[in-house]
């Protein structure tokens, strides 16, 4: 009797929670939707602010200025048509000491170990080893570092400038045998290295 | 009766428990459509207001890389209202003419008693003057961030960009071509990109100006052009103006020399005459020797040429030693109706066609004489624009079909239709011969090794008033690479040369203009992907045998 009473009560404020927690969305909405203009304000200013260091940054670097510097600071040139290589092969046929004006300087920038010269190399360590009468095992630890790789790394610390000694000996350290390779680009250095490590 | 009241209080109750539910209703319906209006606002509002970001008042010219050109940054401005002041006026001008030296202390005081309520002392003041103006302490004296149009690259390209003005307005050059897609609230948020490209336009105007400064000529111009497409990928013209500061820039700076000023363009029009002879018929056979033995005397006039070779020439090698006398008699017996025909559907006889409003009109002959067509045909006695010869060459080299340049960027494959003004065939033609004249003629200080240059010099007199300046010359250079696959056109133009020790006093194109084209070509060219090759080239071995050489010459 009582609950029946109260039923029209409890309708009545079952219906004024529904709209009350409707509203509390609504108001949610539109709290997010705020804090969504004010991250939309937010991106508007920085970008603005990206688009004011970027021209500072092309201000102060302009081709006027760039220009300046190459060719009064670092004198950089025009590189000639011979500085121009079509593949790869030309590349590795390339000779700087061939082009007009080159230093005249003795040049071994780099190498390469090929196949044969490790093989000459193995069999004159063979002979050796054989001359001393050292056993095998012991010819294969000792191999590496001494007699063949140390007169290049000499003669090659003569031919390069004292600022590139130490790389073109490190470039050497347990090389059996050198063949002349220039302008090598970094890939094919570290293939050698890989090489020469082996 | 109490059954009645109580029926009449059921009655009430049901009454308003109905407008209770009502009321309820209509909240739930109020917030409902509110939810509802969110979600479709949120949809269709906010992505659009995220995508939008930062609108610049005016959008932005970059360079076909990316490169910005032009850009609207935030200045500042310093304004006052002189009916608010709180310090007194004979206070306040003398330290406002100290930090602010464009008006005198008189012309402030004027302003700060005048009891008007806004006026600007000073638009796109530097944040320093503004720190130190605000430091007197006048209320009165109002700081506003304005939009302000800024170059970053300076100089670089100003002919082409121009300027706007205080209001933002171009003014010159494309801002003032471009103004109304520039504000267009629609289309501001996406840069316009041009034709240029800035690394071969800061070359060109590297060499162009030392060119200038070595050979003290007073003026210079400067193109590099798309053979294929019409682009525009550098225009020069010396002296040049900063954007910037364009208030303070003389008229004879903001003149662009490329497309506003007409000249004679001298022996640079041979190949054009040459080409059109052969198409039409005139010169049926390029072996054929013309009398170069003494000069053409026609009427009163004496066409002669620079360096007389005094034998019988034939065309591959009139154009080698650029021969006037030659083009004269293959011009002659083209006729007045050939040549005229010609040079209208080249366009010459109207203003370039480009975006830019600083157009000049060429000086197109009112008469044509038998005189006027000889002359014509070796560059004299018309004037054109250097755009114009570009363009011009642009189809000589290009299997000849004429096209509007533009500096505007096309789409990648896009190719504007163009107008066929010379054959195919003759074009491959001319090729060879403007290939011959680098090799062995005039134009050999532009080869560069590798890059295969063709092209021709143009070594015109200035006219004056007494007639032709012997002694000032407009020296132009048209050069076309690679010619086994023309892409670019690079024209250089020195305006009166005054000669260098490193040319022996010489001002002739060959000696000033040809050595800064190669030096342009040497260096844009592996930019532009077209590398130096030594083992490519034009054949040019059928012309070869036509090229007579002296036999002490010939034996080394």
């Amino acid at each position: 009797m009582i609950a029946q009473r109260f039923r029209s009560i409890m309708w009545a404020s079952g219906a004024a929670l529904a709209a009350t927690g409707l509203y509390l969305v609504s108001v949610q909405v539109s709290a997010e939707h705020k804090r969504l203009a004010e991250i939309n304000h937010q991106i508007d200013v920085t970008e603005h602010d990206i688009r004011m260091l970027d021209t500072e940054l092309a201000t102060r670097t302009n081709w006027r200025q760039l220009e300046k510097w190459n060719s009064d600071t670092l004198g950089l040139s025009t590189p000639s048509a011979a500085q121009f290589v079509g593949d790869t092969t030309a590349l590795a046929r390339f000779d700087p000491a061939k082009l007009k004006g080159a230093p005249e300087v003795p040049v071994a920038a780099m190498a390469s170990v090929t196949e044969d010269a490790e093989s000459l190399a193995a069999a004159k360590l063979q002979d050796k080893a054989q001359s001393l009468s050292v056993p095998e095992t012991a010819t294969v630890t000792a191999a590496a570092p001494d007699p063949v790789a140390a007169p290049v790394s000499e003669k090659l610390a003569q031919a390069q400038p004292p600022a590139h000694k130490g790389q073109a000996q490190r470039h050497f350290e347990g090389t059996s045998a050198v063949t002349h390779l220039v302008m090598l680009d970094d890939a094919l250095r570290e293939a050698l290295h890989g090489k020469a490590q082996r | 009766m109490p059954a009645e009241i109580r029926q009449i209080g059921l009655a009430v109750t049901h009454q308003r428990l109905m407008v209770l539910m009502l009321l309820f209703m209509m909240v739930t319906a109020v917030i409902t459509g509110k939810l509802g209006y969110f979600a479709v606002h949120g949809l269709m509002h906010n992505p659009a207001h995220a995508a939008s970001g930062f609108v610049p008042p005016r959008a932005d010219i970059v360079d076909r890389n990316g490169e910005v050109l032009a850009r609207d940054i935030d200045a500042w401005s310093i304004g006052i209202h002189p009916d608010a002041l709180v310090n007194s006026p004979e206070e306040l001008a003398p330290k406002l003419a100290q930090l602010m030296p464009e008006r005198t202390v008189a012309q402030y005081l004027q302003i700060l008693r005048s009891h008007e309520k806004f006026t600007y002392l000073r638009r796109r003041a530097l944040p320093e003057l503004v720190a130190q103006v605000n430091a007197l302490g006048e209320p009165a004296i109002e700081y506003l961030r304005e939009p302000e149009r800024l170059y970053p690259q300076t100089t670089l390209a100003a002919h082409v960009l121009g300027y706007t003005d205080f209001n933002g307005n171009g003014v010159a050059g494309m801002e003032r071509a471009l103004n109304a897609r520039l504000i267009d609230p629609a289309q501001r948020n996406t840069p316009v990109a041009l034709s240029i490209d800035s690394r071969v336009q800061a070359i060109l105007e590297a060499e162009l100006s030392a060119g200038m400064m070595q050979q003290r000529a007073l003026g210079a111009a400067g193109l590099v052009l798309d053979a294929n497409t019409g682009e525009v990928l550098a225009m020069a013209s010396l002296p040049v103006f900063n954007p910037n500061t364009s208030g303070q820039t003389s008229d004879d700076a903001r003149r662009n020399n490329v497309t506003q000023s007409v000249y004679e363009l001298g022996s640079t029009f041979k190949p054009l005459t040459f080409a059109n002879a052969i198409d039409t018929g005139t010169v049926t056979n390029i072996a054929k020797r013309w009398d170069a033995t003494a000069p053409l005397h026609v009427g009163q006039y004496t066409i002669h040429d620079d360096e007389p070779a005094n034998r019988w020439l034939n065309m591959p090698e009139a154009l080698v030693h650029s021969s006037n006398i030659v083009t004269a008699q293959i011009a002659d017996q083209m006729g007045q109706q050939k040549t005229m025909s010609f040079f209208t559907r080249m366009h010459f006889n109207e203003p370039p066609r480009i975006e830019l409003h600083e157009k000049g009109r060429p000086i197109w002959p009112k008469y044509w004489a038998r005189t006027t067509v000889m002359t014509i045909g070796f560059g004299h006695g018309m004037a054109v624009t250097p755009l114009q010869l570009a363009t011009g060459y642009a189809a000589l080299a290009n299997g000849g079909i004429l096209r509007a340049p533009t500096l505007l960027k096309l789409n990648p494959g896009e190719v504007p239709p163009g107008e066929r003004v010379i054959s195919a065939s003759t074009s491959l033609l001319m090729r060879k011969m403007l290939r011959l004249v680098v090799l062995q003629g005039t134009g050999e200080r532009a080869n560069v090794e590798g890059m295969r240059i063709g092209g021709k010099t143009g070594t015109a007199e200035v006219p004056g008033k007494h007639g032709y300046n012997k002694h000032a010359n407009v020296s132009t250079f048209v050069g076309v690479f690679p010619l086994d696959a023309p892409r670019y056109v690079v024209l250089t133009m020195l305006d009166q040369p005054k000669g260098s020790a490193a040319t022996g006093g010489v001002t002739t194109a060959g000696m000033v203009s040809a050595p800064i084209a190669g030096r342009v070509i040497a260096r844009i060219g592996p930019m532009l992907g077209v590398l130096p090759d030594m083992n490519r080239d034009i054949d040019v071995s059928e012309l070869m045998p036509l090229l007579w050489h002296p036999k002490t010459e010939a034996n080394h």
